[in-house]
């Protein structure tokens, strides 16, 4: 069975995560689940990926965290975008649109196997 | 959610306690927790979402650098705890059963060894034997069952000497292999209650045989010499118990110990072992010494034993306060 390669994918969890955070802010678990829907589970971050990549964003200023109130008693972090969030995040799609013409230039997609890794 | 919980507790056990570090383990938690009751909600058992959770977990090392525990982790407390595995832990536990064995049984001879001097001095006084053969005999005796005590627990602790590592290096138990250790400790304490309770209770009746010998008149005068012998013999035997229970009980404690995983009252136990150990270790041969060298100098065998039930309060005594010293 061939998954996504973390190797791969670790230049881009930010991106997923600030694209998520577009919308409106979020919290650990939500942003995992919305992540393994939208890539229709063929993408399931890791609590310790996804953690790493929260503090990350807070040290460069891309995300900040509050308190949200709940009602299940336990107050949950949630992150909310800031703007050079927001700028980081356009920096990424313009890059990963490059990377992707520049990548695809040497892919053979085969009719029968799918040979990623 | 428990088994979650003490995986995550037993992740974070071995990093330093910054306010970085407590954060993650909350949120961690958190994400763990929310992930946990919908799987739940779904349908899954409880088995099955704790194996989905732990498997998509991630691993320390990803976190390292966001909580700057970075050279932490590359040089110092983390990398290096190796697991010990489940066999190495099983051949530790029998090689440290067979080791109490031996202490219990050096220890049992150091505290027979007079026995030898007060048969034969009983002889000498019922003009059996010689006075200064008597002697020669007993004390050669003496001498060489402390040989043989000594000499087992030199050989034992340079046997045992090969699993200093495991505390001297950092290492750590994974989680079956902590459950496993758990399981064996429980499943003892039932044979250490019994060891304790037959210690104490030897140590209690050891002067009911030479009691009744003094008591009553028509006991020969030999058995009266010797009835001191029934107290050596009650008190060895008692502490050979405690000693055999104690150190198998700690064995299985100082394993668990490795990921100071224990829930509140042994963690305490792990780091005042230490201390008490220590103590302890001087203590018996301390008051072995002191026991033969008043009974060789006042030559009152009649009530020098009285040493070995003072010691055993002393023992406890010292135990005790080691432990409010903890708190």
């Amino acid at each position: 069975m061939t998954g996504i390669s973390s190797d791969v994918i670790r230049g881009y969890n930010d991106t997923i995560i600030l694209y998520l955070l577009l919308e409106e802010p979020s919290y650990g678990y939500e942003i995992s689940k919305k992540i393994k829907n939208l890539s229709e589970g063929k993408y399931v971050i890791k609590e310790t990926t996804l953690y790493s990549a929260f503090t990350r964003m807070q040290k460069n200023g891309y995300i900040v965290s509050f308190y949200g109130d709940e009602t299940g008693g336990k107050r949950r972090t949630y992150y909310r975008i800031t703007d050079s969030g927001r700028t980081y995040y356009f920096e990424k799609c313009k890059e990963w649109v490059l990377t992707k013409d520049v990548i695809e230039k040497f892919i053979i997609r085969e009719e029968n196997g799918n040979g990623d890794n | 959610m428990e088994t979650i919980r003490i995986y995550l507790e037993n992740m974070f056990m071995q990093l330093p306690k910054t306010n970085e570090v407590m954060r993650a383990k909350m949120e961690l938690g958190q994400m763990m927790e929310d992930k946990y009751n919908e799987l739940i909600a779904e349908g899954k058992t409880d088995n099955e979402a704790t194996g989905i959770i732990i498997s998509e977990f991630g691993n320390l090392d990803e976190l390292a650098e966001g909580l700057g525990i970075h050279d932490y982790v590359k040089n110092g407390g983390y990398a290096p705890k190796k697991a010990v595995s489940l066999d190495t832990v099983k051949t530790f536990i029998s090689e440290k059963i067979a080791s109490s064995v031996h202490i219990a049984i050096a220890v049992l001879l150091c505290i027979t060894s007079p026995v030898a001097v007060i048969i034969t001095s009983a002889l000498a006084e019922g003009e059996r034997l010689e006075w200064n053969v008597a002697d020669a005999i007993g004390v050669l005796m003496l001498f060489v069952l402390i040989a043989v005590a000594v000499g087992l627990i030199v050989y034992d602790s340079i046997r045992m000497s090969k699993w200093n590592y495991l505390k001297k290096e950092a290492m750590r138990l994974d989680f079956s292999t902590e459950s496993y250790v758990k399981e064996q400790l429980e499943n003892y304490r039932p044979t250490y209650a019994l060891y304790i309770t037959l210690g104490v209770v030897l140590c209690i009746v050891s002067v009911v045989p030479s009691a009744v010998i003094c008591s009553f008149s028509y006991f020969p005068l030999f058995m009266e010499e010797i009835s001191g012998a029934f107290v050596l013999i009650f008190v060895g035997v008692g502490v050979m118990f405690f000693i055999m229970g104690c150190m198998r009980k700690g064995c299985y404690e100082s394993l668990l110990s490795l990921n100071g995983a224990e829930t509140g009252e042994n963690r305490g136990d792990g780091e005042k072992s230490e201390l008490e150990k220590n103590i302890i270790s001087v203590f018996w041969p301390t008051v072995t010494c002191i026991y033969l060298i008043w009974s060789f100098l006042s030559m009152d065998w009649y009530i020098t034993w009285i040493i070995w039930p003072v010691a055993a309060v002393v023992e406890r005594i010292i135990k005790l306060i080691c432990r409010s010293g903890r708190k």
